[in-house]
């Protein structure tokens, strides 16, 4: 497995945590619960946010993976 | 009319009046009455006995006497939430038997309390050592309540210096296979959700017998029928596990590359996720 296609699987694990979050953010009903979990997804979103920069000059790189 | 009807009619008619005046005086406990309570009481239930048998024949002297000894019970209690002087003069105050570890000799005799029995108070509180108490205080009730020294206190998160999550009470959604419709809309949810997650547990309303949301709204179930096994939530655990796995990618990623830039990226975000999932643990693991 080419890095590349590592990280790709890392961002979608991340998108996966993000989005759980998202729903426990929204089903909670205790204040400080919420914001927490809010909080949280705005800093998950942060890092798939820079791993995709990265996952752009991999592709860049190795334009032969590019896709997988 | 025969004696026992007129037994008959007079015990239902104060069996209602007794339930309605004891509805008045309050909800207060019978082991926490004081006494002037706990007379109180007694007096409502001997003169509605002693009217009911007929040993009171006259009927508007045994209700005058009744209504008297609530009214003015009524009236004292109101005054005691008014006044505190009042409040003190009909409850008593409480009493501190040990201070500062050392017992109140002079406060005992003043309650009459032996030693023995001082002990014997002790250890319901579960404080078998003298030693071991800093504070006890005898309540107007008689009850005895207990302040450990703080090295002995239970230990806390917060002693720990552990972050919990905060709770906020659950609340239960299913009865006996009925949905209550009062405490899921307290929440925001409907019928419809229960229906979906009842339906995602591949369990059938009528087989619950306690369903509650608690305040990170998943539902716990608890079936009639004990001999199935459900699954129970564990989205959290994953959520925590991938968050794990996640970060620790991070850090081979960085221990892999060989541009410097990159490897801060990646170094500075694997830290990044480590502050997550410490904020995060006390929610997501319990």
């Amino acid at each position: 497995m080419t890095v590349a296609s590592q990280v790709k699987q890392t961002i979608a694990t991340l998108k996966g945590i993000e989005s759980t979050l998202e729903l426990y953010s929204i089903k909670s009903h205790n204040e400080d619960e919420k914001s927490t979990y809010r909080n949280s997804l705005e800093r998950t979103n942060d890092i798939i946010d820079d791993l995709e920069k990265r996952l752009k000059d991999l592709e860049y790189e190795e334009p032969q993976y590019k896709g997988f | 009319m025969a004696d026992w009807i007129e037994v008959l009619i007079r015990t239902i008619s104060l069996f209602f009046i007794v339930l309605a005046v004891t509805r008045i005086m309050g909800k207060r406990q019978l082991t926490r009455l004081t006494p002037f309570h706990f007379v109180s009481y007694f007096v409502v239930g001997i003169l509605a006995v002693l009217i009911a048998v007929n040993l009171i024949d006259n009927l508007i002297l045994g209700f005058l006497a009744l209504a008297t000894w609530v009214t003015f019970y009524l009236v004292l209690d109101y005054l005691a939430l008014k006044s505190k002087m009042i409040h003190d003069w009909i409850n008593g105050r409480e009493t501190v038997l040990i201070k500062d570890g050392k017992v109140m000799e002079d406060n005992l005799k003043q309650l009459r309390l032996t030693g023995e029995e001082l002990l014997r108070d002790l250890r319901t509180k579960n404080a078998f050592n003298l030693a071991d108490v800093e504070f006890a205080v005898m309540e107007t009730t008689g009850e005895l309540n207990v302040l450990l020294k703080s090295d002995k206190k239970p230990v806390t998160p917060s002693d720990l210096g552990k972050r919990v999550a905060p709770k906020s009470a659950p609340q239960t959604v299913i009865l006996d296979g009925n949905i209550l419709d009062e405490p899921l809309s307290n929440i925001g949810l409907n019928r419809g959700w229960l229906d979906v997650e009842i339906k995602k547990l591949g369990l059938s309303l009528d087989n619950i017998f306690i369903g509650q949301v608690d305040s990170s709204g998943d539902l716990y179930v608890d079936l009639f029928d004990d001999a199935i096994q459900i699954p129970q939530p564990k989205v959290k655990e994953a959520l925590y596990a991938s968050l794990q796995k996640c970060q620790s990618d991070l850090v081979k990623y960085g221990l892999e590359t060989q541009d410097s830039s990159a490897k801060d990226m990646y170094q500075s975000n694997a830290n990044k996720l480590k502050d997550l999932m410490e904020i995060l643990k006390p929610y997501l693991l319990r």
